[in-house]
């Protein structure tokens, strides 16, 4: 397909309009980008760069050079369906970047492949609440998440090959996921408070898990249609996950052996767990309900409140904001990401500009970048490849 | 008379250490746009402070000459280098237009301190038309040693090497 023609249909795809596009390419006329697509003006280097970026496509996709794959991105929320495409598109690119580093250097990765339906053996469970449970605990054991799994989980989908990338998403889209011949990804939302990305992971990792379950039309959660089933047992496996009956019991119980709980020993085990301080509370509602320990507590640490109170209490929701900036942030790209591109460039793959492409930022900006995910600079780093 | 095709590395460095004026200066110089839209600031590595780097007067004083090329063929083929031979580095789109560019107009000389780069120059053949900085600007306390002569003709020789062991497959 000519580059003109594909141009057309990638922006139709995502819902862009000739003008819309024409603007954000900084074309002074619609009627440049329309004899381009129409193949009666020859695209120029930079026109190319810039209309491949703000389709959150590459060049080499619109010239030809990759071809799209079978590759499949669930949305949680999505309220601008033309924004998610966009990012989609961004997001299979750095998936097909990952594994086209990865054959640069010829490291073969093991890619997470979602288990089959026979695997999963949901058929022996009665309701799917129940199998969400178990495939949580299956799975904090498989990924070795120990006794408060929030704080391990980022490390643990590394091993497993799920890479996990971070974008401002405004407030249009919550989390994705996606698989497709390089593996899994998941995108989480920057502008999202740290325990809720923790929460959002975890959520994503079920829709991975059971991707041979659920159909995408079954995942929807919105104004509309309300949250469909497998967003339920999504989290519910996310709630099993990352606060696990036995240790979260067992952490309510010792401090309350010591003395009466407080407001304080709440937000600690929220700290520790790294969920909110809300979702905490829901989860010990659904665990101790009924319990004389709860009543106990409700009475002695919420006054009383229900958990529908304390939820939208405008004290806790400031506690958590308080939170936000002691909490590591995830970078955007993921660290295996980065890793794969730095061997490429030491093994003399890619030149230094074109790492700086791979990961998304300027040239100049090569040192700090580097220096977040603690390299030295890029001169320093050792050219093996290059020295021969 | 000569024109220079200069890769960002060169810009930024030389804006780093007040070399600019040296680099532009009673020379004819063509940027490609993707590289020029690269070098329009420099970022201090510690405090990650942004600074600008302002190439207008260049431009208006008639030595700097922002070019845009066509997407054509000879880039198509030009991209396509590592994949014919697995030796040599991916480059970047700017990296790419200035090889494209030396290859339709001899009297072009391109100037970079990235290596890959330099190899693929060599293996096109195109050895006679690249400069390192050191060549260009003369000798600089603090030269890094990717933007020395010794560095440019050893990578040169390895892209030319290279040349006649794929020289069926270009």
């Amino acid at each position: 397909m000519k580059i003109g023609k594909k141009i057309r249909l990638e922006r139709k795809r995502i819902g862009l309009t000739l003008e819309g596009l024409a603007a954000e390419v900084g074309f002074s006329s619609y009627q440049t980008l329309s004899s381009i697509e129409k193949g009666k003006k020859k695209i120029k280097v930079s026109e190319l760069d810039k209309i491949a970026r703000a389709l959150g496509l590459t060049v080499s996709y619109l010239i030809g050079e990759e071809e799209r794959g079978e590759e499949r991105v669930v949305w949680r929320k999505c309220t601008d369906e033309a924004k998610c495409k966009r990012y989609e598109n961004k997001l299979i690119a750095l998936c097909k970047n990952y594994k086209k580093l990865a054959e640069l250097v010829g490291h073969r990765y093991k890619k997470f492949v979602p288990p089959g339906i026979e695997e999963l053996q949901k058929e022996n469970y009665e309701n799917d609440f129940d199998f969400a449970s178990d495939l949580a605990e299956e799975w904090s054991k498989r990924l070795e998440l120990g006794r408060y799994p929030g704080n391990n989980l980022l490390d643990a989908l590394k091993q497993e090959n799920i890479l996990v990338f971070c974008e401002d998403l405004g407030t249009f889209g919550s989390a994705a996921s996606l698989v497709g011949d390089f593996g899994a990804a998941i995108l989480l939302n920057e502008k999202d408070m740290p325990w809720r990305r923790t929460f959002d992971i975890s959520h994503e990792l079920f829709h991975l898990i059971t991707w041979n379950i659920y159909s995408p039309d079954e995942i929807y959660d919105d104004e509309k249609r309300g949250r469909s089933n497998p967003e339920k047992y999504a989290n519910a496996f996310a709630a099993s996950l990352l606060l696990p009956e036995k240790s979260l019991k067992d952490e309510i119980e010792n401090r309350n052996n010591k003395e009466a709980l407080s407001l304080v020993d709440i937000i600690e085990i929220a700290v520790k767990f790294k969920v909110s301080i809300q979702y905490l509370t829901w989860r010990l509602e659904n665990l101790l309900t009924f319990s004389k320990l709860w009543e106990e507590m409700r009475e002695k640490v919420f006054n009383g409140l229900d958990f529908e109170e304390i939820r939208k209490h405008p004290q806790i929701q400031q506690l958590n904001r308080l939170r936000r900036d002691e909490e590591p942030y995830i970078p955007r790209l993921p660290e295996i990401y980065v890793n794969q591109a730095l061997k490429a460039y030491i093994k003399g793959r890619i030149s230094k500009l074109k790492l700086a492409d791979y990961l998304n930022i300027r040239y100049v900006e090569m040192s700090s970048f580097l220096h977040r995910y603690s390299y030295p600079d890029i001169e320093e780093l050792s050219l093996e490849g290059l020295s021969a | 008379m000569k024109v220079f095709l200069l890769d960002a590395d060169v810009i930024i460095w030389c804006a780093e250490n007040n070399k600019l004026d040296a680099l532009f200066k009673n020379r004819s110089i063509k940027l490609p746009q993707k590289i020029f839209e690269e070098v329009d600031y420099k970022q201090d590595p510690v405090t990650q402070e942004k600074h600008g780097i302002d190439l207008r007067k260049y431009i208006e004083d008639g030595c700097l000459e922002v070019i845009d090329s066509v997407f054509s063929e000879t880039i198509k083929k030009v991209r396509k280098t590592y994949k014919i031979c697995p030796q040599l580095a991916e480059i970047q789109d700017g990296e790419i237009e200035c090889i494209a560019l030396l290859m339709k107009n001899p009297e072009y000389k391109f100037c970079t301190g990235d290596v890959p780069a330099m190899r693929v120059v060599g293996f096109y053949g195109l050895s006679e038309q690249a400069i390192s900085l050191e060549k260009l600007v003369g000798k600089i306390k603090g030269l890094r040693d990717d933007f020395k002569q010794k560095c440019m003709t050893k990578n040169l020789k390895i892209g030319s090497s290279l040349r006649a062991q794929y020289f069926d497959k270009l």
